[in-house]
């Protein structure tokens, strides 16, 4: 694997590869960075002009030939060198750029410039004498790594509170669902950064590349800067309105408009808000696609891309999961349902996969069978009664189709099941053929023995039981309107449920 | 009323804010009272001019030579002040160095945060207000880069060409080499100014060439030659002033002519056909060559020569240009009557 390298600096004219005499990009990938590119990434190069400034990073997501790298950008002082004309305030900064293949393993972006800080250079001298680089093209050879391991792939939650704001407040404005003014840190470049990298981590891969930092922008102005997350130690950077951070006293100033995005507002936040476990990279990225399904109804691709939080997340956000799930049932169902119980889970799998939810045919099943719902309650989609016998048979039933033959392929449970919902809707008093195929049912009659409930039905709609049946004269009506009474009790029952 | 934030560079109508004062409604930066203003005379200069040419050290220099003028009551009962920390900074510190004869460091390709100042007093021209900024002269190399970093020149009433020409490779080759450098400058702005950004030049911006380092000009006339050494602050003790901005508007022209017939025809043509107004000034910021980052002599205040001069040029621009809006004003109150 190759991490490629840029040097910034200035160098006298005879020296660099074209010939200018002040600061510029001496040494680069002369084949994978466009003049675009080194422009867009030099506007990230600031010097801040203040006393006692030795060196700073930064860092930012860059997309060349389009994939997104990532740039470390190590800016140091070099108060003891002299340009042509003899000036001082010359510095160097070597950038890093880390292909996704790389950054995409690591943890954080300063975890990968510790592979790196060895390769950089210490000064002009040490620069023009190198033989990585070549003087004539300007070409600069990448750093090549074998094998590298990333160290532990679990972090533990982020539980203090100004890094909590920290992270939402990142989240939204690299999420771009709110318009952030900049985040200016004030505090040592070192402890900037340090706190950056820590709570970047916790920032969905995808979401990433939309975020970088300057740990050291003293004096600079914040409206032509690319970057908008910066930090400075002595000279505020000025021409903004930004969410100020005191790395010293640990506190947040906020523009009042602007309260409300240091604090979880998003599924995502509030999983990271709640999470008490470890998590790892695909933990965070896992949650973020949940959330993004339930924030926006943007499902991932498949289930087993969110697995590893699908419990956690959705016991953290319930409620927005509910609210969700109801929607998308409605939906699907054409019914209206107001207090599922099923638990957050398979709510969430059923906003992923909709009807073809394993999980979901029981369901719909229970609810059906225990409900007596018909055709006017509920509709069933295929990939539903596809999973599920009894509600095909019902489906058919509904159809108008003769179900004989399902219900003598049924196992006993089922047939149970069919014959209880058959009483309690009314359908088997409007189905001649179902009536008399049944009488003589063993499992039929098993049944009402058990269930008095049912007998009572049966009884009180003149269906004679066990071969005594009464003057059920469909023509009459009564069946219907002892049906209908029934059902309505039922309904009632359902509404409980 | 509206005018345009020195930070953001945004046309804006600033907003009182209490506890603050005035702030730009764009990027919401403290505005200074006096820029606010209406009844101020303002203008905003800007620095442009390859690396090495001595914009940072002129900047020095011209606010050195602003206090040495109110401290030495040469203009009288002249004063000024600094507008925000950032100028304060360099009036206090920077200046302070340069006193003692430490030239300021390289600049560095920043987005310049503007020095912000406010005269009083000026004689002839009263109170005005200027912004100045500062940028690395690798901004300059390209026009991609002046419309990034060197944006602020699009907003400039008037831009300082600050040329060396000893940098500029007099001595070493030949004045047609000195001049094909002067022009690829001007020909650099020209197209990041005017083909990229749309500022109509010749409409909008006026121009001030201050030929840096005249000191090391061996091939300067004798007559410039005097002018320049006699130019230094106690050239301003003389009450006629209008008389000196006379001699100036001359000794301008005088430079000019000289640049014809040194073979740098096309540089003035250039600059003339594509700026509102073009002036002509000799500069030596230190008064001599220094040695590395220090100078060889103390600086004293009669050192530096001629660095009042393209201010006087660029503020008599901004109080003619005051004046013809109020007339412009007055004549439109009269007509709605």
């Amino acid at each position: 694997m190759e991490i490629y390298q840029f040097v910034y600096t200035k160098v006298p004219p005879e020296e660099s590869p074209w010939n200018i005499r002040d600061f510029h990009t001496v040494f680069y990938p002369v084949d994978l960075i466009s003049r675009e590119d080194l422009y867009e990434m030099e506007r990230m190069i600031h010097k801040p002009q203040v006393d006692g400034f030795r060196d700073k990073l930064t860092v930012f997501y860059r997309k060349i030939d389009g994939m997104d790298y990532l740039a470390i950008l190590y800016l140091t002082d070099l108060p003891e060198e002299r340009d042509v004309f003899g000036r001082g305030g010359l510095f160097l900064c070597h950038g890093f750029l880390f292909p996704p293949e790389i950054w995409m393993m690591a943890q954080t972006p300063l975890e990968l410039f510790d592979i790196v800080k060895g390769h950089v250079f210490n000064g002009i001298e040490d620069l023009l004498n190198s033989g990585i680089v070549d003087r004539n093209s300007g070409n600069i050879e990448a750093i090549e790594i074998s094998g590298y391991s990333p160290p532990g792939d679990m972090r533990p939650p982020l539980s203090d509170d100004l890094k909590l704001k920290i992270a939402s407040y990142l989240f939204k404005m690299a999420s771009g669902i709110r318009d952030c003014p900049p985040l200016l840190l004030a505090g040592e470049p070192s402890d900037v950064s340090e706190l950056l990298d820590e709570v970047l981590f916790y920032i969905p891969d995808e979401l990433k590349v939309n975020l970088g930092w300057d740990s050291a922008f003293d004096g600079g102005s914040l409206y032509h800067y690319p970057l908008k997350i910066l930090g400075f130690r002595e000279e505020m950077p000025y021409g903004g309105n930004p969410v100020s951070v005191d790395l010293y006293n640990r506190t947040v100033d906020c523009p009042g408009e602007s309260a409300g995005l240091l604090h979880p507002v998003s599924t995502y936040e509030r999983w990271l808000e709640n999470c008490d476990e470890r998590v790892s990279r695909e933990d965070i990225n896992a949650a973020y696609r949940l959330s993004l399904l339930v924030d926006s109804m943007e499902p991932p691709s498949s289930v087993e891309e969110v697995m590893p939080q699908l419990e956690n997340f959705s016991y953290i956000n319930r409620g927005p999961i509910e609210g969700q799930f109801r929607r998308k049932f409605q939906e699907l169902f054409g019914m209206t349902i107001t207090d599922p119980d099923l638990p957050p889970a398979t709510m969430l799998k059923f906003l992923i996969e909709g009807a073809s939810c394993d999980s979901m045919a029981g369901f719909i099943e229970s609810l059906v069978l225990d409900g007596y719902l018909t055709e006017e309650d509920i509709k069933l989609p295929g990939e539903i009664t596809e999973r599920s016998r009894i509600l095909r048979t019902i489906q058919r039933l509904w159809d108008g189709a003769d179900i004989t033959d399902e219900i003598m392929e049924s196992d006993s449970e089922e047939r149970r099941h069919i014959f209880a919902y058959l009483i309690g809707t009314g359908l088997l008093m409007k189905n001649e053929s179902l009536k008399d195929l049944l009488r003589d049912d063993d499992d039929f009659n098993a049944l009402l023995e058990e269930r008095e409930d049912l007998f009572d039905i049966l009884n009180s709609s003149g269906f004679s039981v066990s071969g005594s049946e009464s003057a059920d004269d469909p023509e009459d009506g009564s069946d219907i309107i002892n049906l209908n009474k029934v059902k309505m009790m039922i309904s009632g029952l359902f509404r409980r449920h | 009323m509206d005018l345009r934030c020195p930070y953001c560079l945004n046309e804006t109508r600033p907003e009182l804010k209490p506890g603050i004062g005035y702030c730009c409604r764009e990027c919401q930066e403290a505005l200074p009272k006096d820029y606010v203003d209406p009844l101020n005379s303002r203008a905003r200069i800007g620095l442009v001019g390859f690396t090495g040419h001595g914009k940072t050290v002129y900047l020095t220099s011209l606010f050195y030579t602003l206090r040495v003028l109110s401290n030495r009551d040469i203009w009288r009962n002249f004063s000024w002040r600094t507008c925000d920390d950032h100028t304060h900074k360099i009036k206090y510190s920077d200046v302070r160095n340069f006193e003692n004869s430490r030239l300021p460091a390289s600049t560095p390709e920043n987005f310049p945060r503007p020095a912000l100042i406010h005269l009083q007093n000026v004689p002839s021209m009263g109170d005005i207000f200027l912004s100045f900024y500062d940028t690395a002269g690798r901004v300059y190399e390209s026009a991609e880069k002046i419309t990034d970093m060197g944006r602020f020149v699009a907003h400039a009433d008037t831009v300082f060409f600050l040329i060396s020409l000893s940098e500029s490779g007099l001595g070493k080759c030949d004045m047609g080499d000195v001049s094909f450098e002067m022009e690829r400058l001007l020909d650099i702005y020209i197209r990041g100014v005017y083909e990229k950004m749309h500022v109509d030049l010749s409409d909008k911006q006026e121009m001030v060439v201050l030929l840096t380092k005249a000191d090391e000009i061996d091939i300067l006339p004798e007559d410039l030659h005097k002018f320049l050494n006699e130019s230094s602050c106690n050239w301003w003790m003389n009450d006629d002033l209008e008389a000196r901005f006379s001699a100036l508007d001359n000794y301008s022209e005088r430079i000019r002519e000289w640049l014809r017939s040194e073979g740098c025809g096309g540089f003035v043509n250039l600059a003339e056909n594509n700026f509102k107004g073009v002036n002509y000034t000799l500069i030596s910021s230190t008064g001599a060559s220094p040695v590395g980052d220090t100078l060889v002599t103390k600086l004293e205040p009669e050192h530096p020569k001629g660095v009042i001069n393209p201010l006087v040029f660029a503020m008599r621009s901004a109080c003619s240009r005051e004046s013809a809006q109020g007339v412009r004003s007055f004549i439109g109150k009269i007509r709605r009557r």
